[in-house]
């Protein structure tokens, strides 16, 4: 294998990275940012600090890219590559469209279409994909959104006829440390994938020896890119998720990322695997619907699910179509097909700025006003 | 949560001290508020350790 791939399979995971962060800032400071718990630029730079320092707390890359879903013999360099094109393509897509959906479904998806190109079906593990994307992507979003309605009623019942300008300090600080621990759990979780990315390419190209632990520079080159990602703030995500939902107060907050919280936590201790993304969109729609007379936007809701219905085959058609190209075209193959991203991901850069959204406008509403109804009766 | 939340309303019950600005509310607690406050924040610690060994956890899984 030469030093080009292995320099192109990196820089493609780096580039994974980092749109994995600012795709998933959202996750941890959305309701802290339309609550006013955090200001939007310190909420992504508290975001980014703590998802370089989850990097570095764990360092394990035992749960490597697409275990158990496909065969792990058959993962070349190739096929991760085009797997994270996949994977990169469908963030930029979501984002730009301000959907948020799971970077590891994603990743995982890109990495089953290659598969399917590069080796045939029988490589791929479907009882894996079930077990570990399908079901986890339904049951955690549920969870959460019960823990998280179920904390919101409790947190109004308990404080609603407390002195409200202590309810709503005591709430915007509880979310900070709830939102913090959110963005540390996603460093420990989504900085490791990248970080077993370009180590299981290093192994593969020997230039480390088997089961080798990630070299400092990967380390701190993940933590670095996740970290530039969360702080660049992906505020298209941010806004759906605070404010196109349901109108987020600072309890609702609490409750969301604290269940989110919650979740991830005992999930990580089971050994469950789930999107962190699925769970604090959960766990917000669950703080809409635990609060009294709060309406949730179910439009936005079900974009959401058809956006998470489609990260896996989306991102597996990329995948796919990348590595046979990238196969046709010989040896130069992998190089033009990372041009080809480079250019896919500027354009949607430059639609994005169409219509931006950024920390000065984040904070506006996603949904329109309905137009008021004006009675125009004859003698009125 | 729960603890969290009790905090707040311990923070909630203890008693203001009363302003000579003419001013509505005073964001000082009266000498009866030690109580409330002392129940707060064994609350709050008690939810700040559930987190520690969250994290900890976490981090014996990682």
């Amino acid at each position: 294998m030469t030093t080009g791939l292995i320099i192109v399979v990196v820089v493609t995971a780096l580039a994974f990275d980092f749109t994995n962060g600012f795709h998933d800032t959202a996750n941890a400071m959305a309701t802290s940012i339309a609550t006013g718990a955090l200001k939007p630029r310190i909420a992504v730079l508290v975001s980014a600090v703590l998802n370089l320092v989850g990097a570095f707390l764990s360092i394990s890359v035992a749960a490597t890219i697409a275990s158990g879903v496909v065969d792990a013999k058959v993962v070349t360099p190739q096929v991760v590559f085009a797997g994270l094109v996949g994977a990169i393509a469908w963030n930029l897509v979501t984002w730009y469209l301000g959907l948020p959906s799971s970077s590891s479904h994603a990743l995982i998806g890109g990495v089953v279409g290659a598969t399917l190109v590069a080796v045939g079906p029988n490589a791929v593990k479907f009882a894996g994909i079930i077990s570990k994307v399908l079901v986890p992507a339904v049951i955690s979003p549920l969870l959460a959104g019960l823990v998280a309605g179920i904390a919101t009623y409790v947190a109004y019942k308990l404080t609603d006829k407390q002195r409200q300008s202590t309810v709503k300090t005591g709430f915007r600080i509880g979310q900070i440390a709830s939102a913090s621990l959110v963005s540390l759990a996603h460093g420990t979780n989504d900085a490791q994938k990248t970080m077993g990315v370009i180590t299981l390419a290093m192994i593969t190209a020997g230039l480390l020896p088997a089961n080798s632990a990630p070299p400092v520079w990967v380390i701190l080159a993940a933590g670095l890119s996740i970290a530039a990602g969360t702080y660049i703030g992906g505020w298209r995500v941010i806004r759906t998720l605070g404010k196109g939902l349901t109108e987020i107060e600072s309890p609702q907050g609490f409750a969301a990322e604290t269940a989110s919280a919650v979740v991830i936590l005992a999930s990580s201790h089971a050994g469950f695997p789930l999107s962190t993304t699925h769970v604090c969109s959960g766990g917000i729609i669950g703080a809409g619907v635990g609060k009294r007379l709060a309406r949730v936007h179910w439009g936005v809701a079900g974009k959401m699910a058809v956006a998470w219905l489609l990260t896996l085959p989306a991102a597996a058609i990329v995948g796919a179509l990348v590595g046979q190209g990238a196969s046709l075209l010989g040896a130069p193959g992998i190089w033009i097909m990372a041009v080809v991203v480079a250019a896919f991901g500027f354009g949607i850069y430059l639609l994005s700025r169409r219509n931006s959204v950024s920390a000065n406008n984040v904070n506006d509403s996603v949904n329109p006003p309905q137009p008021v109804a004006v009675a125009t009766g004859v003698g009125a | 949560m729960t603890l969290y939340a009790l905090g707040i309303v311990a923070v909630s019950k203890a008693p203001l001290r009363a302003r000579t600005d003419g001013k509505t509310e005073s964001t000082e607690p009266a000498s009866g508020g030690i109580a409330w406050l002392a129940l707060a924040a064994l609350c709050f610690l008690a939810y700040a350790a559930a987190i520690v060994i969250g994290v900890v956890v976490m981090l014996s899984k990682g």
